[in-house]
């Protein structure tokens, strides 16, 4: 007797909330919400992810309530958040708060690479520290919307 | 003869006070000697059938009671001879009556102290000279105007034996004629000294807080050199790498202001004679300190200002702070003086501690400042430097899809900005461990040290790998730095002498055994022929002793160096003799 077949994609609603279903999205691009109070690495992470095919921008906010409310209405998949918004205890709580939210997946970075421990205590999927090294950025964002292995 | 002349004992410096005129019954019937025209006055002992008038009577009442009071009294001429003086006094200056009549007061004294003594007279008369032979002052004789008593601390000459502190009392008595004065001494005793060092302090204390930490230690500096026999005065302070600065100054010219030019020729500890006694927070005296000082080539600059001063000792009194040695007050000494009194290391110790107060708590607000700087500084940097190394990456991928040839000026260019750009940051990053204490400690060693080799990669051209373990390692964060900077100074060796292709840092944990090396494949040097303190090779010694590692270098012509750090755990950690 065959299994009935589970669908695998769910595709997003008209207003943009994420299917349940994130193992895999062929059907768009990872959407990514970029949280930074520096105003200039905020445009420059939207440049950059412009040119990648497989990701997309979906909203940028500089402070925790903009970017919670942005979440709430964009459903992105992966946020990336400046652990610093501008002190750590701000940004650190602003990750635990978006972890909370079912089917999210949280990267930190900073400036600062002591701020790796506190961030992935507070639930983040990945941390990148604000370096030279822009494809480890990149790839800490595809890496975070993979969906966690339920084994 | 007599006349009216007023004079007054303050209560406080002792003495009986009493008033001139007025008969006392004595308990014997002493009478004046006939003597000299000025004054009639006598010891109490010499009787004679001189006639009395009731003033000559007062005075050798006045004269009983003032031989019976502990403190010396003494009464000088205008030209500032002794013509009387009690028992205590002589007691205390160590000359019978007759020695003393007609000799000069300053002979008294220690010749360092003449010029203080003769200047408080003179003020005491209000500007009246010293030395005239005419009457003083501009006041008639029944004015009080212009006289004024004055007390200051000064040194006894003692051929026998060494000087000794009295406190003096000098009151200007108003009369016809010679202006007279009498001078009250006191022998400072241990509660002498410590009223005196209690006085110093309590100056001290208003200039504190009162001006900026130069200031204060400018003021310091005055207070030690004016209030003793001292020719001069320098706070000398051990700045944060070790060289010497004066902080504050008095009595040296051209130095009382600011700091001196001396970072030409720096000063170390190690330069300065009896430094390991200061070390100890023990004041010392060189007996010979112009000598040493101006023989030496490298303290030479730092005393040239006293040439036309007359010192030849000089004593130091540190300035400690929780055991560690900040400075020292340095105190030229003229050369009729071969050490500090009692009282007066007394009144410097007082005024170190004063000063290294100010000097640690400047340092602390200065290390705080440098880091929030080193905080901000790097932030807002990275941040700018990170979006330009985003843009600069776009720029090469829309040239890339624009088909740009890679050999085009454009794409030089960009390539060129990437990799300034790499390069800024990595040595952003690398800086913060330089001014950000505790950043280190943050972040962790093998991190610290990618860090360190990206930025000097990016600067020297020099391709330098970090292998080490992804998990913090199990060091005390003082042993981090120590660590840290031996890599720092073996690196900075390849850089400047080893002309290497590539260096590689390997951190390896195995057992209980951190291994840190850093090899390069260059020049390398005849490790027999190698100088030690050529290569900073002692310092990278001293921090290994310091933290109880070995540490190894071997090296080959021509094939390349290892710099090898091996620190076992539980090991003690071996005393670094000086």
């Amino acid at each position: 007797m065959a299994c009935p077949r589970v669908p695998t994609n769910f595709p997003d609603d008209e207003l943009g909330r994420p299917g349940k279903d994130q193992s895999s999205n062929p059907d768009g691009p990872i959407r990514v919400l970029v949280v930074d109070d520096d105003v200039r690495v905020l445009a420059a992470i939207s440049q950059t992810i412009t040119f990648e095919d497989d990701l997309q921008v979906v909203g940028e906010a500089c402070d925790p309530t903009t970017a919670t409310a942005l979440a709430a209405r964009t459903g992105p998949s992966v946020v990336l958040v400046d652990v610093l918004l501008p002190d750590d205890t701000t940004g650190l709580d602003l990750v635990r708060r978006l972890c909370q939210r079912p089917a999210c997946a949280v990267v930190a970075m900073s400036v600062r690479g002591g701020l790796r421990i506190p961030a992935l205590a507070a639930g983040a999927r990945g941390f990148v520290e604000k370096g030279s090294d822009i494809d480890a950025v990149l790839s800490a964002i595809r890496h975070a919307a993979r969906p966690i292995s339920r084994s | 003869m007599g006349g009216a002349w007023n004079c007054w004992l303050p209560s406080d410096v002792g003495g009986a006070s009493c008033e001139v005129g007025e008969p006392m019954v004595c308990e014997d019937d002493s009478r004046p000697a006939a003597g000299r025209d000025d004054l009639a006055y006598s010891s109490p002992d010499q009787g004679s059938a001189a006639s009395r008038s009731s003033g000559e009577q007062g005075l050798s009442n006045l004269a009983r009671v003032l031989d019976r009071t502990e403190d010396g009294i003494t009464i000088l001429d205008g030209q500032r001879r002794y013509v009387y003086a009690n028992r205590a006094a002589c007691r205390i200056l160590g000359r019978s009556l007759e020695d003393l009549q007609g000799q000069p007061f300053l002979d008294s004294f220690a010749t360092g102290e003449h010029v203080k003594i003769l200047s408080h007279i003179s003020e005491s008369f209000d500007g009246s000279s010293h030395d005239a032979a005419t009457s003083g002052g501009t006041a008639g004789p029944s004015s009080t105007r212009g006289l004024k008593p004055s007390r200051f601390f000064t040194l006894l000459a003692d051929a026998d034996r060494a000087d000794r502190d009295v406190a003096c009392a000098l009151l200007p008595l108003d009369m016809p004629g010679d202006p007279h004065c009498m001078v009250i001494l006191r022998e400072l005793a241990g509660p002498g000294i410590a009223a005196r060092t209690a006085l110093g302090l309590v100056e001290a204390a208003h200039v504190l807080g009162s001006g900026t930490p130069d200031e204060t230690l400018v003021a310091i500096a005055r207070m030690a050199a004016e209030e003793t026999r001292a020719s001069a005065c320098a706070i000398t302070v051990v700045g944060e790498d070790g060289q010497l600065f004066v902080a504050g100054a008095y009595g040296l010219p051209l130095l009382s202001r600011g700091r001196p030019t001396w970072r030409a020729n720096p000063m170390t500890l190690q330069d300065v004679p009896g430094a390991d006694v200061l070390a100890a927070n023990k004041p010392v005296v060189r007996p010979f300190a112009r000598c040493e000082y101006e023989a030496s080539p490298v303290l030479a600059a730092s005393v040239a200002a006293l040439k036309g001063v007359d010192w030849q000792a000089a004593a130091a009194v540190p300035l400690t702070w929780e055991d560690e040695l900040l400075g020292w007050l340095w105190l030229p000494l003229p050369s009729a003086v071969a050490a500090p009194s009692t009282a007066e290391f007394a009144l410097f110790t007082a005024l170190a501690d004063q000063a290294a107060l100010v000097v640690k708590n400047s340092r602390e607000a200065a290390a705080a400042e440098r880091a929030r700087l080193a905080h901000e500084l790097h932030d807002s940097v990275s941040q700018a430097l990170f979006s330009m190394t985003m843009h600069a990456r776009a720029a090469q991928l829309s040239m890339a899809k624009a088909g740009l040839d890679a050999d085009a000026p454009l794409a030089g260019s960009i390539t060129q900005l990437v990799e300034l750009t790499r390069g800024a940051l990595a040595e952003m990053r690398a800086l913060i461990f330089e001014f950000r204490p505790g950043a280190l400690a943050e972040e962790g060693l093998v991190p610290a040290l990618r860090k360190q080799a990206a930025a000097l990669s990016a600067r020297e051209r020099l391709a330098i790998g970090v292998q080490g373990p992804d998990e913090r390692l199990e060091l005390a964060s003082w042993v981090e730095e120590h660590l840290y900077r031996i890599v720092s100074e073996a690196l900075h060796n390849v850089v400047k002498h080893a002309k290497a292709r590539e260096a590689v840092v390997d951190i390896t944990v195995e057992a209980a055994t951190v291994r840190v090396s850093v090899v390069d494949d260059g020049t390398g040097f005849e490790q027999m022929a190698s100088r030690p303190g050529h290569l900073g090779l002692s310092t990278m010694a001293q921090r290994a002793a310091a933290i109880g590692a070995d540490l190894a270098i071997t090296s080959t012509p021509g094939i390349g160096t290892a710099v090898t750090v091996s620190l076992t755990h539980n090991r003690r950690v071996r005393r670094m003799a000086s």
